[in-house]
């Protein structure tokens, strides 16, 4: 791959690799790094069923959403707090989401990316009308969904900063190397990843006048889901850990899947622990005695419950990650043509 | 175009697993009872006479989002129940700018207890013990006088800010004192409209000879809520009858006499180990003599064998196909842990020896009275002390091994 040197716009020199700019890729980085607090601040207003502590949208109790008094806002009810911090937290992915929409407009030479970074601002914008819709129709069950699609956007973020970073531009294409099964492995846990994400939602979001069955449907589901997605992602951890996967930026992140996959099993016992209290078969155990009164919407509830969630959401980020630059290392095909009308770099 | 029917079945699918039509939070009639009453008295309700009850009901009680208070002229309903904070509890979940909540039912309690607070919510099935069926209007940790007695809303108030260890009833000591209270009208409520649900079905399976017989078709009259109510004063004894108890629970509290001098001390303690394994108070029999709860016993709590007949047990499936639980054996508590559910504080300890557990096999002591002669048997207020002093030697003695002589140390030395 040819690479020119070259001055950039910003006067620094930097090593342009096939049309590769920073600024791509540090906006994405800014949007993804935005979005992980506004999964956990969104996960907290699922957890302390605040989601409808401001009655209108985009409106907040009347107010423009950017002009309502912060002193009622930081000194107000904690409900209105988690609501409004979310709300503004949102706006503010919203516009970093159109800045990289510009930036990728004019930085970035490949056309491929232009529609990429038209999804994610499609995606944030239907996303804060689902959360409004949600509000403005008192329906939890679009707060499930609303729940569903914030990882899945967290995660799009993440494969945005990847295709962006320098890193990607330095792949050869490889196509011989092609290995199927671990392009399979990959994809699997980013598929197991976010179906735990949505299972998790249903039962964050169950309704209150749900069936017995469907909760159990769905705590079973998930417990088989933590299962397959233990299994699945130790393995392909191993692979990156052990194998000869691209650089050694694999095995840390084989270690770094490892990691989160295991904190998040030990987060959803402790969130189950610290909801429903100790499992039936359990239950008639001295074990029982550790944590043997709930407090309903405490600290340490709270967090681990927030904690699960947006480990899941992390866990998935770190799948999408992994899974891109397998994909990435093993065929060049994303990279098709650089964009000709836009091939010469400013300087 | 591919993309977008792909992106539509898969939401489609979510919205399926999520459960369409789950938005409705309705009040489930109780199925199981009447089921029960069916078969005991071998008749069986039409499909309009069950819809009947659920309209008086609804014309009484108003539904899980409007509750109403029934009007009566013998009971001061609105002493009982405060309408206001039931309109707090009750409904979708909110709240306003200056942090009022509603919905704090809906919020905090129904995932397990139920909409209807039958006990059956979405997580019902996951909880050991399960979640309190208010229906009965049976409660177990009380301070009033008689099984059958209800709770005054102190001792419901008191079970919210403290919840039940070793169970999944957390404590929610960290509610504003206004949700606590309307927690406290509003199971009120749902214990009473169950309670009343109960007595139209036992007087429908009594009353309804023929399948056209109806108590009051309320439909018919619906543009006319004054024909209404008194198409149905014939059956507002009902709500009396039921309603009554609640009023006067506060009148039927028993205090706990305050705790003598020596009421831990080592010979307070092995008086009390002679009466826990004596034939009079006769704790061991349940709870073993070293109060580790081992003995085999196989028993059912009231809710459950409301449905389930032990001797009987393929009968239950009628039940399960209706929603009831899968009925639990009742375990006796090992004193050991020191978990004790309704407190452990000891004037706790001292009411659910008094007391017993409601509905379940934990009896109420036998007590005498004051001027009853030297030869009965039955426990003064001062063995009861004895007992609580035991009972809390055994939960912290944790493993060790308790002989029967001298249990020893004093508990307030420790």
């Amino acid at each position: 791959m040819n690479e020119k040197a070259s001055r950039s716009t910003t006067g620094k020199d930097e090593v342009l690799l096939d049309g590769y700019r920073p600024w791509p890729h540090r906006w994405a980085l800014l949007v993804a790094w935005t979005t992980f607090p506004l999964i956990w601040v969104g996960g907290l207003v699922t957890t302390y069923d605040a989601g409808m502590a401001v009655p209108d949208w985009p409106g907040t109790f009347g107010y423009n959403l950017f002009l309502y008094p912060w002193q009622t806002w930081l000194f107000g009810p904690w409900d209105l707090f988690l609501e409004h911090k979310h709300r503004l937290l949102a706006s503010l992915v919203g516009f970093l989401t159109i800045g990289l929409v510009i930036v990728v407009y004019r930085q970035d030479q490949r056309r491929w990316m232009r529609p990429l970074a038209v999804w994610a601002l499609v995606a944030v914008i239907a996303q804060g009308g689902l959360g409004g819709a949600r509000v403005l129709l008192v329906e939890r069950q679009l707060a499930m969904l609303h729940g569903s699609i914030g990882p899945g956007f967290f995660a799009y973020c993440v494969a945005l900063c990847v295709v962006t970073s320098r890193w990607w531009h330095q792949q050869k294409a490889t196509p011989g190397d092609a290995n199927g099964f671990q392009r399979v492995s990959v994809l699997a846990v980013v598929v197991l990843a976010y179906i735990q994400l949505v299972l998790g939602a249903l039962l964050r979001h169950v309704p209150e006048a749900a069936s017995t069955m469907y909760f159990e449907v769905a705590v079973w589901s998930h417990l088989i889901g933590a299962g397959l997605l233990l299994g699945t992602a130790s393995f392909v951890a191993i692979l990156m850990i052990r194998g000869p996967v691209g650089d050694a930026s694999f095995r840390w992140l084989g270690w770094v899947l490892l990691l989160l996959v295991g904190a998040q099993i030990a987060f959803g016992c402790a969130t189950w622990v610290m909801k429903y209290h100790w499992p039936t078969f359990v239950v008639q155990t001295p074990i029982t005695r550790i944590y043997a009164l709930i407090e309903a919407q405490g600290m340490l509830q709270s967090v681990i419950a927030t904690a699960h969630a947006a480990n899941g959401s992390l866990l998935l980020g770190v799948a999408v990650l992994l899974a891109v630059r397998v994909l990435r290392v093993y065929r060049g095909s994303l990279d098709p043509k650089p964009l000709a009308a836009v091939a010469a770099p400013a300087g | 175009m591919r993309r977008a029917i792909e992106f539509g079945v898969g939401l489609t699918l979510l919205l399926m697993l999520g459960g369409c039509g789950m938005s409705r939070y309705d009040f489930e009639p109780n199925r199981v009872y009447l089921r029960s009453q069916e078969n005991i008295t071998r008749v069986e309700l039409s499909p309009v006479q069950q819809q009947d009850i659920q309209d008086i009901l609804e014309f009484w009680f108003g539904t899980a989002d409007e509750p109403r208070i029934p009007s009566l002229v013998d009971i001061p309903m609105d002493d009982l129940l405060d309408l206001e904070l039931l309109h707090a509890a009750a409904g979708p979940v909110g709240s306003e700018e200056d942090g009022t909540n509603f919905g704090v039912y809906r919020r905090n309690c129904a995932v397990c207890h139920g909409i209807t607070g039958d006990g059956i919510g979405p997580a019902g099935a996951f909880l050991n013990p399960y979640a309190r069926d208010f229906r009965r209007g049976l409660f177990k940790y009380t301070s009033t006088l008689g099984p059958m007695t209800p709770p005054t809303d102190q001792d419901l108030r008191l079970l919210l800010e403290r919840g039940m260890p070793g169970t999944s009833m957390p404590s929610y000591r960290l509610l504003a004192d206004r949700d606590l209270d309307a927690l406290v009208q509003y199971v009120k409520y749902l214990a009473i409209r169950g309670s009343v649900e109960r007595a139209l079905i036992v007087e429908s399976v009594d009353e309804l000879i023929d399948a056209e017989d109806r108590l009051v078709d309320v439909a018919f009259d619906q543009d006319s809520p004054e024909r209404i109510a008194k198409a149905l004063t014939e059956l507002t004894p009902l709500i009396s009858f039921v309603a009554r108890p609640w009023l006067e629970a506060s009148s039927r509290v028993v205090e706990v006499p305050p705790r003598p001098a020596d009421w831990d001390s080592p010979e307070a303690i092995d008086r009390g180990r002679a009466l826990f394994v004596g034939q009079v108070a006769n704790c061991a029999t349940c709870h073993g003599n070293d109060g580790r709860g081992d003995v085999e016993t196989v028993d059912y709590d009231d809710w459950t064998k409301e449905y389930f007949d032990p001797q009987n047990p393929r009968r239950v499936r009628e039940y399960l196909a209706l929603g009831a639980l899968k009925p639990r054996e009742i375990v006796t508590r090992n004193l050991r842990w020191g978990i004790f559910q309704g407190g452990s504080e000891p004037e706790d300890l001292y009411q659910r020896i008094y007391h017993g557990i409601p509905g379940t096999p934990m009896p109420a002591a036998p007590m005498k009275d004051a001027d009853a002669p030297a030869t009965d048997l039955r426990l003064v207020s001062d063995d009861l002390w004895d007992l609580v002093a035991y009972v809390l030697f055994l939960s912290k003695s944790g493993d060790a091994v308790v002989d029967g002589s001298g249990a020893s140390e004093s508990l307030s030395g420790e």
